[in-house]
C-alpha cells in the first residue's frame, strides 16, 4: 500500500440520455402531453479536487521519516482508518503503517488530511442521474383563458452529497468543530408533485392575470441545518427537503384603466412554510460508527453542553449514549423527533407595480415598484446557539440580565432577532424588507 | 432604445419585520408532577484515632414519574430544630440554604453588598436531585465566576465547584451548563480553615461516595458519558449533632425563562427520639484490602450490628498506565447485607475499557499493565509502578441501595427504616499507596 496510486476524484463517464415526448390533441381546446427524460449531472470539478502527485515530494526521498512526538520513524502512512492515539488520548483517523521516507510521510500526511475520511465511503465519484416523468393536460376556454395541470415524478440516483462530521465543540465559544468535507454518491432524491397554471388573456383595459400553484413532496438526504452529517448519509436517513416549501402559489394580476392611464400589477405569493428543527434524535458518528441517537448534553465535554443540545440527561443516572435517561428536553422538539419535524409558519408576500403613461407623451413611463409590501423579513427559525440561559426543568431555560452562558460577560448582547433570546430557536430578520423603487423610462 | 432612471427607497428601518412563529415550548408543571421526599436520621461518623461522633443524616429525593430528577437547578432550604453551624455570621444557625440565582446575580452586579451565609452553605451549585443533595445545579458561568472567583472556596458544600470531569481520559474542567458528577465531600461542615463549621468537636476525614461496579453498573462502560463518575449513594451526613424533632426542606425553582415566577415544594421529616437515643454503632475498624496478584482484592470488613446493608467503596488508580497520571481514579463498590466480620471479593477486571482494545482494565494494576504501557509509549517514557486507593465504608439501616439509581425508577422510593428514620454509620476513610502486583 506504500505505493498505492493517488486518489482519483472523478472518472470519465458516458451515459445514454434518452428523452421521449408524447402529445395528443384531443380537440381544438384540449391537449395531453407526456414526457420522459433521463439525464446525467456531472459533478463539479471542485469535488475532490485534483489528485495528489507523489512527484511533488520526490526531493525528500532520501531523508528518513521522523515523528517528532516519538523520536522514531513516523507510523502514520498508509490509507486512513480509525485508531486510538494513546499519547493524545483521542480517537483519530489516519494511517498506521511505517513511512518509508520523509517524502512518503509528507505524501500520506496530505493525502489522509484531505482524503482520509473519504476512505469511509466510496470514490471516485460518478455523475448523478435523474429520471423525470411528467404528464400534463391543457385546456383553453372560449374566452381565451387557459389552464394546465402537470403531475410529475423525479427520481435521482447516485446523487453527489457533501458531508461533514461534527468532531467536537469548542469548550470556550461553543462553536462546532467539523471534519473536512467528504464526497460520495450515496445520495438519494425523490420528488412527486403537481403544477397548475391558469392564465387569462391580456386585455387593453380591465383585469387579467395568471395563477400558478405547485405542490411538491421532495425527499433527500439533507436535514435542516448547515451541514449534512456523514453518519446521516451512511445510515440512509431521508428527510423532507428543507429548502423546498411543499406548497407555493403565485397570483399575478394586471388592472388597466382606459380613462386614467394607470396600470396596477400586484403579485401575491403564498408559501406554506418549510420543515425545520434539529430534532432530538440525530445521526452522529460515535467511536467511528454511525448511529441515530438522542442528542444529549452527555455527548460533549463542554461547559455549555446543555445549550448545544435538545435534551438533557439525568446527571446522577445518565444512562448510555444510545439510551440516555432524559428528564427534560428544551421543550420545542418532540422527544422522538428527528431533524425537520417542525414546520415554519406560512408566508404571504406581495409585490406591487404601479405605472403611469401620460396620454400625450406615451414614450415615457413613470412607475413605482414595491417589493415585499408586507415587509415580511422574518426568516425560518434556526437553532439559537447564542442563548444565555441555564436549564432548570423540562422546557425551561432561564436567564437574568447581565448573565452569560460563556465565561465572559455578555458584552456583545443578544442577537438581533425576533422572539425570546433565551429560546431554543430564534428568527432572524434576514429577508429583504420592503423596498420601494421609483422609476421613469423614456423611449428614444 | 429606452433610458430608465430610478431611485430605490429602502424603508426597512422604519417598519417592524413581520414576526414568524417560533415553535411552541412545552413546559412540564414540575411542582404538580414531581414528588419531594425528606428523611432524616443519625450519622455515626468514625474519626481518626478510633473515636466517633453522631451527626445528622439527610436523605432526600425529588423525582418525576419514571424516577428521573425533577429539575436541573433548584435552591434548597433546610430547617432543623438544632444548630447546624457553630460559627454563623449572618444567618440562623438552624438553617442551611442555597443562594437563589437572583441573589447571585445581584451580588455579581454589585446591587447587593451583603454576602449571605447561603453563599457558602449550599451555595449556588448544591441542589436536591433524584437521589440526594449534589453539587450539580446549572449556573451562569459569568455570574458564578464573578462571585465565587473572589471567595476562598472549600471542598465541602458551599464551595462546590462547578466542574465536569473528562474522566477517565483527563482532568476536570469548568462545567456550568453541563451535566456533572459532583457528589459532596462528606460529612459536610467539618471544621475547616474557611467556611462554616458544624458542631462536632473532632475532625473526621471527608470523602465522596460514588457507587461503582460490581454493586452498580460500571460508570465507565463503553457507551457511558465520560463525565459520569458513579451512582450517588443518596445520603448527606452533617458534622452537627442532631436532636429529635421535625425537619423541613423547601426546594425552590423558577418556572419561567426570566426567573419571574417560582415554584416551591416542601417536605418534612421527623427524627424520632428513639433514633437519637440509639444510633448505629461505630463502623470500625475501617475495611482493609489485600490486593491479589491478578488485580483483584480481598476486603476484610466488620459490619456493625443494626446495619441492614453496607457499601464498601474503593477509589483506585486507573490501570491504563500509558496515560497516567492524567486519568482519574475509578470507583468500585461492594454491597453486603451481612453483619459481623467477613471477607468480600473485588474482582480483577472491573476497570473501564482499555481504549486501544476495548477490554476491561484491571481493578488494581499489575506489572502486565506496566509492560503494556511501555509497549504503547516511546522508548524512555516513564510508566508508574505504584498507585493508590482510597477505601471508605458506610452502613445503612434503610434500603439505600434499593432506592439508588439505576435500581429504582420509582418517583418516591423508600428511604426510611421501620421506625421512620434513615440512619448511617461511616468508617474512617483510608488512603493507601500500593506497589503494582506481579500478575500479567
Amino acid at each position: 500500500m506504500q505505493n498505492s496510486p493517488a486518489v482519483t476524484g472523478l472518472r470519465h463517464q458516458t451515459v445514454f440520455e434518452p428523452h421521449l415526448g408524447f402529445a395528443y390533441k384531443m380537440d381544438a381546446n384540449d391537449v395531453i402531453r407526456a414526457n420522459y427524460g433521463y439525464t446525467l449531472a456531472i459533478p463539479l470539478p471542485t469535488f475532490l479536487g485534483a489528485d495528489i502527485n507523489r512527484k511533488l515530494f520526490s526531493a525528500y526521498q532520501n531523508i528518513p521519516s521522523f515523528d517528532n512526538l516519538t523520536g522514531k520513524p513516523a507510523m502514520y502512512c498508509g490509507p486512513g482508518q480509525p485508531f486510538y492515539n494513546v499519547i493524545t488520548a483521542t480517537e483519530q483517523f489516519g494511517g498506521t503503517q511505517r513511512c518509508a521516507n520523509y517524502a512518503d510521510q509528507l505524501y500520506w500526511l496530505e493525502r489522509n488530511y484531505r482524503f482520509g475520511l473519504q476512505g469511509q465511503i466510496n470514490y471516485p465519484l460518478q455523475g448523478a442521474t435523474f429520471s423525470n416523468y411528467d404528464l400534463s393536460y391543457a385546456h383553453e376556454f372560449p374566452s381565451g383563458a387557459a389552464f394546465k395541470v402537470t403531475p410529475f415524478y423525479r427520481r435521482g440516483y447516485n446523487i453527489v452529497e457533501t458531508t461533514r462530521t461534527l468532531q467536537g465543540v469548542d469548550v470556550v465559544t461553543g462553536a462546532a468543530l467539523y471534519s473536512p468535507e467528504v464526497y460520495s454518491n450515496l445520495g438519494f432524491q425523490e420528488a412527486t408533485g403537481v403544477e397548475m397554471d391558469v392564465t387569462s388573456p391580456p386585455r387593453l383595459t380591465g383585469l387579467s392575470g395568471q395563477f400558478t400553484a405547485t405542490y411538491i413532496n421532495q425527499f433527500g438526504n439533507d436535514p435542516p441545518g448547515n451541514f449534512l452529517p456523514t453518519a446521516s448519509l451512511l445510515l440512509g436517513n431521508v428527510y423532507h427537503s428543507p429548502e423546498i416549501a411543499p406548497f407555493q402559489s403565485t397570483l399575478a394580476l394586471t388592472y388597466k384603466n382606459q380613462k386614467f392611464p394607470l396600470t396596477y400589477n400586484p403579485i401575491f405569493s403564498f408559501i406554506s412554510g418549510y420543515p425545520y428543527g434539529t430534532g432530538v434524535y440525530q445521526a452522529i458518528t460515535y467511536h467511528g460508527t454511525p448511529v441515530y441517537v438522542p442528542i444529549t448534553d452527555a455527548l460533549y465535554n463542554s461547559s455549555q453542553s446543555a445549550l448545544l443540545v435538545p435534551a438533557w440527561v439525568n446527571p446522577q443516572n445518565p444512562g448510555s449514549i444510545f439510551s440516555p435517561n432524559v428528564p427534560g428536553t428544551q421543550g420545542t422538539d418532540g422527544y422522538y423527533s428527528g431533524p425537520g419535524t417542525l414546520h415554519s409558519s406560512p408566508q404571504a408576500l406581495m409585490d406591487l407595480t404601479i405605472q403611469y403613461v401620460p396620454p400625450n407623451f406615451k414614450r415615457t413611463t413613470y412607475g413605482m415598484f414595491i417589493r415585499n409590501l408586507f415587509s415580511n423579513a422574518a426568516d425560518i427559525p434556526v437553532q439559537n446557539l447564542a442563548r444565555d440561559c441555564q436549564p432548570v426543568s423540562a422546557g425551561v431555560c432561564a436567564s437574568l440580565p447581565g448573565s452569560s452562558s460563556s465565561f465572559l460577560p455578555p458584552t456583545v448582547g443578544h442577537p438581533l432577532g425576533v422572539g425570546n433570546p433565551y429560546g431554543a430557536y430564534i428568527v432572524y430578520p434576514n429577508q429583504a424588507p420592503i423596498n420601494v423603487t421609483l422609476y421613469a423610462q423614456v423611449g428614444l | 432604445m429606452t433610458i430608465a432612471v430610478g431611485t430605490a427607497l429602502a424603508v426597512s428601518s422604519c417598519t417592524t419585520p413581520q414576526v414568524a412563529t417560533l415553535p411552541n415550548v412545552n413546559q412540564s408543571n414540575i411542582a404538580a408532577i414531581a414528588k419531594l421526599q425528606l428523611a432524616v436520621g443519625t450519622a455515626t461518623v468514625a474519626e481518626p484515632g478510633g473515636t466517633s461522633e453522631v451527626g445528622l443524616n439527610v436523605v432526600t429525593t425529588i423525582r418525576i414519574p419514571g424516577g428521573n430528577n425533577a429539575t436541573f437547578q433548584n435552591t434548597p432550604l433546610l430547617i432543623a430544630p438544632m444548630p447546624f453551624i457553630s460559627n454563623p455570621v449572618n444567618s440562623n444557625p438552624d438553617t442551611v440554604s442555597g443562594v437563589l440565582p437572583t441573589q447571585l446575580q445581584a451580588l455579581a452586579s454589585g446591587s447587593s453588598k451583603r454576602v449571605p451565609d447561603a453563599l457558602t452553605e449550599f451555595g449556588a451549585t448544591v441542589g436536591v436531585f433524584g437521589y440526594g443533595l449534589a453539587g450539580e445545579n446549572t449556573v451562569s458561568p459569568s455570574v458564578y465566576q464573578k462571585v465565587y472567583g473572589v471567595l476562598t472556596t472549600c471542598t465541602d458544600i458551599g464551595g462546590v465547584l462547578a466542574s465536569i470531569s473528562n474522566a477517565p481520559g483527563g482532568p476536570t474542567a469548568p462545567g456550568f451548563n453541563a451535566p456533572r458528577s459532583q457528589e459532596l465531600a462528606l460529612p459536610v461542615f467539618v471544621p475547616k480553615a474557611c467556611g462554616f463549621a458544624g458542631t462536632f468537636t473532632g475532625k473526621p476525614t471527608t470523602t465522596d461516595y460514588y457507587g461503582g461496579p460490581p454493586a452498580w453498573p460500571s460508570p465507565a462502560a463503553a457507551t457511558q458519558p465520560t463525565f459520569f463518575l458513579g451512582f450517588p449513594l443518596g445520603f448527606t451526613d452533617f458534622a452537627s449533632h442532631p436532636v429529635a424533632g421535625t425537619y423541613q426542606l423547601t426546594v425552590g425553582f423558577t418556572t419561567s425563562n426570566d426567573y419571574s415566577t417560582w415554584a416551591n415544594m416542601q417536605a418534612t421529616a421527623t427524627l424520632p427520639s428513639a433514633a437519637v437515643a440509639a444510633p448505629l454503632p461505630l463502623f470500625a475498624p475501617p475495611p482493609t484490602l489485600a490486593i491479589q496478584n491478578d488485580g483483584s482484592a480481598l476486603i476484610d470488613v466488620t459490619v456493625p450490628p443494626g446495619v441492614t446493608e453496607a457499601v464498601i467503596n474503593v477509589n483506585a488508580t486507573d490501570c491504563f498506565l500509558a496515560q497516567q497520571p492524567s486519568r482519574a481514579n475509578n470507583n468500585y463498590s461492594v454491597l453486603t447485607r451481612v453483619t459481623g466480620h467477613q471477607t468480600l471479593f473485588l474482582p480483577s477486571h472491573l476497570g473501564p475499557p482499555d481504549p486501544t482494545n476495548g477490554r476491561p482494565t484491571h481493578t488494581f494494576c499489575t506489572l502486565g499493565d506496566v509492560a503494556e504501557a511501555k509497549a504503547l509509549l516511546p522508548p524512555g517514557s516513564v510508566v508508574p509502578t505504584t498507585g493508590n486507593y482510597h477505601v471508605a465504608a458506610v452502613g445503612f439501616d434503610y434500603p439505600a441501595f434499593e432506592a439508588s439509581y439505576p435500581q429504582s425508577s420509582s418517583i418516591a422510593p423508600m428511604i426510611t427504616n421501620a421506625r421512620g428514620s434513615a440512619d448511617v454509620t461511616t468508617a474512617d476513610p483510608q488512603s493507601i499507596a500500593y506497589t503494582f502486583v506481579t500478575g500479567p
